[in-house]
């Protein structure tokens, strides 16, 4: 094949597009207004959990006089609030990447956010399952529960832990991983001379 | 008269359906993904809308929305969660097949978009842009690379098609 017979085949879509042009504006600022509403919607619900137990953890610190649920209690509220500024930092990382850049700068966009989604989910023990785990604990030793009970609380909060950890450590290894290798790839490529 | 923000996007958007379909097919595997992604162009296109300003021509600028939306599609941590908008104001048509050279040139016109989805990202946008007649200049524009890097890679992306294509 001779590339003038290549250009004229690629030019040969079989397809037409056409349009209704108000139903179109309206359609699009609808289905716009409705992804706004679902961000919000998820903003709200991922920091809700986490703003619910600062009450939490202040009701119960009053009301209880053992001090090892107090002291869980009370590191309740600082480990919340390290939750939600991490969600929240992560969110202002997930700015809208500006689509009219060159492909080199989105891909190079891309694997920044990528690579800082990466370590957020690297470091989901230190900041999302170590400190609320602690303050489980010296509530339960506060509880003062038969040493059954206690070994089992104890076990299922380091079980759920290890879970979670388990599940975002696996999430960074199947999914950011290949992509992180792959826009490196593309971009290195790219930059070649 | 000022033309309004609408008026804007539908003529940028009428007089470039055709390359953004061409290229949105490249980057699908069938029909209905090649118009998801084309309704998600427009989207993007709509979106980018106020932070264009004309210093780049136009079909520039839709090429680069263009691409970077397709990229981003392969892109996505889970590809099964994408958006699929469906419009309803936008209507793909075939064109009723007319004898044999058009059920013809259909066979090699699917032969050769299997071709170029063999090809990576950063050769599948060269080759598009190759193919739609962009200028050496206009392709490392777009692209982020040097004009250099275009016509060194071009001779061997061809190459790699046309072998593909035999």
């Amino acid at each position: 094949m001779k590339e003038i017979e290549l250009l004229s085949l690629w030019k040969s879509e079989l397809e037409l597009v056409s349009f209704d042009k108000e139903l179109m504006n309206l359609e699009i600022r609808k289905h716009l207004k409705s992804i706004d509403r679902k961000i919000i919607i998820r903003d709200i619900l991922e920091i809700a959990v986490a703003v619910l137990i600062i009450p939490v953890g202040i009701f119960i610190a009053y009301l209880l006089p053992n001090l090892f649920i107090k002291a869980g209690a009370i590191l309740l509220i600082p480990s919340a609030i390290l939750i939600i500024y991490k969600i929240l930092q992560a969110r202002k990382s997930k700015k809208q990447m500006n689509q009219n850049e060159s492909n080199l700068v989105y891909l190079e966009n891309n694997l920044t956010y990528y690579q800082s989604q990466k370590e957020l989910l690297n470091s989901v023990i230190y900041w999302y399952i170590l400190p609320p785990a602690l303050c489980a604990l010296l509530i339960i030793t506060g509880l003062e529960l038969t040493t059954w009970r206690y070994l089992y609380a104890m076990g299922v909060t380091i079980g759920m832990g290890y879970f979670v950890d388990r599940l975002n450590k696996l999430t960074v290894l199947k999914k950011i991983n290949p992509l992180i290798e792959r826009l490196q790839s593309e971009i290195t490529e790219l930059k070649q001379k | 008269m000022q033309s309004s923000f609408q008026d804007i996007f539908y003529e940028l958007i009428e007089e470039n359906k055709g390359q953004i379909l061409r290229i949105c097919h490249a980057y699908s595997r069938d029909s209905d993904e090649k118009k998801d992604l084309f309704q998600e162009v427009m989207i993007a296109i709509w979106k980018s809308l106020p932070s264009f300003e004309g210093r780049a021509s136009a079909s520039t600028w839709i090429y680069r929305i263009t691409l970077n939306t397709c990229m981003r599609s392969r892109l996505k941590l889970d590809r099964h969660q994408t958006n699929h908008i469906k419009l309803s104001s936008v209507h793909f048509d075939t064109i009723p097949e007319k004898g044999d050279d058009q059920k013809e040139k259909q066979i090699l016109l699917a032969r050769m978009h299997t071709c170029i989805q063999q090809l990576k990202d950063t050769e599948k946008n060269i080759v598009i842009l190759f193919l739609e007649e962009i200028h050496y200049k206009e392709i490392a524009s777009i692209t982020g690379v040097t004009e250099n890097y275009v016509a060194v890679h071009m001779k061997r992306i061809k190459g790699k098609l046309l072998t593909c294509l035999k």
